[in-house]
């Protein structure tokens, strides 16, 4: 018994030293565990929402292609028919008729034009941009103002970016006209530092809270960021609708 | 002059409560209950080693008796605000009424209160050592959204770990070596506890830190 005890001291300082060692050891590895996890789940999240934009680039891509078809079938066919009647119809001097169809000659060009806008394939964005303003100018209930200072840049995206952009500015447009009650658009083109920078600035009611999550803007966000793009909203100087799009030039070249 | 143990026994250790409870009021805002509880705990022990080094020229022991019980409730205090499955919550507010009744039975009946708490303080530790390896158990078995060193609880938890665990062969054999075993190293083997009490008043001090509103 006596010599048992002569060495319980050692045995005591073993115990505590080998359980510091042991349980420390143990941790250590359970936090390495958890953090090797805590990556591998962000990796796959990273995977998950890259595959995510890719489905909706596609889903993008198809429905514009689809909308080409639809306008090209639109001019050729439709439109094509339409001419024929007209000039049938300018052998039977009905004036009214002629007007009618002019008309209707008229509205087919732009729903082709709509679908699918063809100067955007030939000419690129800036000329896009120029032309839609032009058309929306000729309204005269809103002024569209388009400051083009990156004129290089815009050449250089890539065709399904100019696409969104285009599409984007198509549908705050027709926010602005459906819901804003503003009187003039100011659309920004500039470089800042690596980057494309666009600014849409109207001087209507601004953005309600409510509408902040509607089916519009989601459009042109899901648009901006599968095209890469970031975006915030704001306040434009005169209290309306404001958001700046930033893209990152190098990726889309 | 005072011998290095005695400095570091009797005022480096017991001071270094300060530094976990300095940091706990810097970042008291950001602090979630539970670490509240945990802080409040850290200031008894404060309060504790400083009545134990005013009488520490006496046999101060029965401050330990005290002192294990209040800290078996402050701490199991943490783990009520931590916990929530309910036969862990009955477990432990069950071990709230028990042990301190038991700790009293054992210092008027069973232990002289003047003697080392060797049947309380080791009960202690193992009740806690199963409540920390519980936490990590369950944190397992969840989605981490942060890295592990971001957590505060694990940090508390890590820290609770290693003093009990390896303080519990000294608690359960102090009075054996005290007995059998020359003073310098009844002196080592404490200087080896209040290194372990360091550590853990060290990861509960980087617990606190990590605590953002």
């Amino acid at each position: 018994m006596q010599a048992l005890t002569d060495n319980i001291y050692v045995l005591v300082i073993l115990v505590m030293g080998g359980t510091f060692l042991i349980v420390g050891s143990l941790l250590i590895l359970h936090a390495y565990n958890r953090n090797r996890l805590l990556r591998q789940k962000q990796l796959l999240q990273q995977q998950e929402l890259q595959h995510q934009r890719q489905l909706l680039l596609t889903i993008f891509s198809s429905q514009e292609e689809e909308r080409r078809r639809i306008g090209s079938d639109l001019h050729d066919s439709v439109g094509a028919a339409l001419s024929s009647l007209r000039l049938t119809l300018d052998h039977m001097g009905t004036a009214q008729a002629q007007q009618l169809i002019d008309r209707i000659i008229g509205d087919v060009r732009n729903i082709a034009h709509n679908i699918s806008p063809a100067i955007l394939n030939l000419y690129g964005l800036s000329e896009a941009v120029e032309e839609l303003a032009d058309m929306i100018n000729q309204g005269k209930q809103l002024a569209v103002e388009v400051d083009n200072q990156a004129e290089a840049g815009l050449s250089a995206l890539s065709h399904p970016v100019m696409l969104s952009i285009y599409r984007v500015l198509e549908e705050l447009l027709n926010n602005t006209i459906r819901h804003a009650g503003a009187t003039t658009v100011l659309i920004r083109f500039f470089k800042e530092d690596e980057q494309l920078v666009m600014t849409y600035a109207d001087n209507g009611k601004g953005l309600a809270a409510d509408l902040r999550k509607g089916m519009g803007l989601v459009n042109i966000t899901n648009r901006l960021e599968v095209a890469g793009a970031g975006w915030e909203l704001g306040t434009a100087p005169q209290q309306g609708f404001f958001i700046r799009v930033t893209l990152v030039l190098k990726n889309n070249q | 002059m005072p011998s290095f143990t005695s400095l570091y026994l009797g005022v480096v250790v017991p001071a270094a409560t300060l530094i976990p409870i300095t940091m706990g009021i810097f970042k008291f805002r950001a602090l979630t209950p539970r670490l509240r509880a945990l802080w409040l705990y850290l200031c008894m022990a404060a309060v504790i080693n400083a009545i134990a080094s005013i009488y520490s020229h006496h046999n101060n022991l029965p401050l330990l008796h005290v002192y294990t019980m209040l800290e078996l409730i402050f701490l199991v205090r943490y783990y009520l605000l931590l916990f929530t499955h309910k036969r862990i919550l009955f477990f432990l507010k069950a071990v709230l009424i028990l042990f301190p009744l038991y700790c009293v039975i054992n210092f008027l009946f069973i232990q002289d209160i003047y003697s080392f708490n060797s049947y309380t303080r080791p009960v202690e530790a193992i009740i806690l050592i199963a409540c920390s390896l519980l936490y990590f158990m369950a944190s397992s078995r969840e989605d981490d959204e942060e890295r592990w060193t971001a957590v505060p609880d694990n940090w508390v938890n890590a820290g609770i770990l290693l003093y009990f665990s390896g303080a519990l062969g000294q608690f359960a054999f102090s009075n054996v070596v005290e007995a059998t075993t020359a003073k310098p190293v009844i002196l080592l083997i404490w200087v080896l506890h209040a290194t372990l009490v360091l550590i853990m008043y060290i990861l509960f001090t980087i617990s606190f830190s990590k605590c953002r509103l």
